[in-house]
């Protein structure tokens, strides 16, 4: 266990490179027949090692963000990494691009809204409320972050219009947690061997240049059909009779009925689309329960387009293939607790 | 009491005796080591390198660190060996190490033992054996040929990058 600690601080340490402010210092010892049983050493050649500025932005799924006409708070990811060797705080900025602009295989042809910008807490997995922050605090070398955003889609859009913004991360002083430091400058002057300066060494991004202190990327809203999905329990059937959506007991023996809502909005056509969903641990599928849109459906891979533990072992799966917006859609199955 | 006032100033005479004659033998070389970076300018039109102080140092930066001497008695000196750990932090640079009329040898168990590179191994975390590369080494030494003669000097240089 303290091996693998080890390990792993080496790696990270030798990929972000040494940490800003060590000092790196050098002696030599001279011996000779005269020089007495010690040697003569020479004086101590020394420095320190400057803070490197190289943050970097990306996107995140290498593909446009499928939203809909009058989409509130639509949400897009992207990550920043540091590649720089002293701890910073980065700004973030948001911007829609100029028209015309291509990405992903859409032409930029209007502005999203009203943008945010959050960093992922870390509380919660994917942007919550818990998300809060509009910058990024106190991020260690080679260590990154997940940052939202989040913009409204206006209304009166058709298919494939298309919105690209970019974001971008400015370098700032790092220091006091919980406070947003000032931005960095680099130190264009003589170094002094004594004190730490800053040297730029990021590169150009979408909307930066190089050795700037700053790096961009960018993604896009396309507008076209969305797909979203609830899962809920209908109904509990237990082994004292009970059977009803709510208050039997859940126990072994116990036979619970899931539902899978699919609603496809806004407009065009969803391709290849499979929908599997595991049997939980601790359950058992019960043969022949699976119901697509109200009618009973086999549990083998047949013309019926679901299946039971035949595409994927111990799975649900249901593959309409293309389907078109605005649809919606529904299955259902059972399974019983062990 | 006047035995233990004579005590303390005896010593002090001994130790500054002592003291003296390291001093002496010291002398004899002296011995300098500068860390400097090569920067690209523009002279006269023309791009040139020259060697500047240390100025920004980064992670990935390249250090040339030079080590100067000089002869400063008044006869030749002989058996002239200049070791030079590779700083904290920093990878040799391969084939970097310079010294005109010396023999270079290099170290990678701290300074224990010194050969050619081609003659250099290191034990791998499974026990078995492997050459040595350039960022194994931890020290640099330079034997000096022959005598160092009256007023005479001598320069050795390697290059480090910084990790």
């Amino acid at each position: 266990m303290l091996l693998a600690i080890f390990l792993t601080w080496t790696a990270s340490a030798e990929a972000a490179g040494t940490a800003s402010g060590t000092p790196i210092s050098n002696t030599v010892l001279l011996q000779c027949d005269l020089c007495g049983p010690g040697g003569t050493t020479s004086n101590t050649a020394s420095f320190v090692v400057d803070t490197k500025v190289n943050v970097t932005v990306a996107e995140s799924d290498g593909d446009a963000t499928p939203v809909i006409a009058g989409q509130a708070s639509a949400v897009t990811r992207f990550t920043v990494t540091s590649n720089g060797n002293a701890v910073q705080d980065y700004a973030l900025a948001v911007a829609n691009v100029a028209s015309g602009a291509s990405l992903f295989g859409g032409i930029d042809n209007f502005d999203a809204t009203a943008c945010l910008v959050r960093v992922e807490s870390g509380a919660v997995p994917g942007f919550d409320p818990t998300d809060t922050a509009s910058f990024i605090d106190e991020l260690p070398p080679d260590a990154s972050r997940t940052v939202y955003v989040a913009c409204d889609i206006p209304a009166g859009l058709i298919n494939s219009d298309q919105a690209i913004v970019s974001l971008i991360a400015t370098t700032l002083q790092g220091g006091a947690p919980g406070a947003q430091g000032a931005v960095v400058a680099q130190d264009l002057g003589v170094d002094d061997p004594a004190t730490v300066q800053v040297v730029f060494a990021d590169v150009a991004g979408s909307d930066d240049a190089v050795r700037d202190g700053k790096h961009a990327a960018r993604d896009a809203y396309r507008v076209g059909a969305l797909l979203s999905l609830n899962k809920s329990v209908i109904n509990v059937q237990d082994p004292f009779g009970c059977s009803a959506p709510s208050g039997c007991k859940i126990v072994p023996g116990s036979m619970l009925t899931y539902r899978i809502d699919l609603v496809a909005s806004g407009s065009g056509t969803l391709d290849d689309l499979v929908l599997s969903d595991p049997i939980p641990a601790n359950m058992s599928y019960v043969p022949g329960s699976l119901v697509v849109d109200g009618a009973a459906r086999t549990d083998a891979a047949d013309a019926d387009l679901a299946d039971f533990g035949v595409s994927q072992p111990n799975t649900v799966t249901v593959s309409p293939g293309s389907v078109s917006a605005p649809l919606t859609s529904w299955f259902s199955f059972r399974a019983t607790i062990n | 009491m006047l035995k233990h006032r004579l005590i303390p100033a005896l010593c002090t005479a001994l130790l500054a005796s002592v003291l003296h004659l390291n001093a002496y033998a010291a002398d004899a070389v002296e011995v300098k080591s500068v860390a400097e970076q090569e920067v690209e300018v523009v002279e006269k039109g023309k791009k040139v390198i020259k060697r500047v102080p240390v100025d920004k140092a980064v992670p990935g930066s390249e250090i040339v660190y030079t080590t100067t001497f000089k002869n400063l008695i008044n006869k030749p000196v002989g058996n002239i060996a200049i070791t030079n750990p590779v700083p904290n932090d920093t990878v040799y640079k391969n084939g970097s190490a310079l010294g005109a009329n010396t023999a270079i040898t290099f170290s990678v168990d701290g300074g224990k033992q010194y050969a050619t590179p081609d003659k250099l191994t290191v034990k791998t975390p499974e026990g078995k054996t492997r050459p040595a590369l350039a960022s194994d080494y931890t020290h640099i030494r330079w034997t000096y040929k022959g005598e160092l003669g009256v007023g005479k000097s001598g320069e050795v240089s390697f290059r480090a990058v910084i990790k």
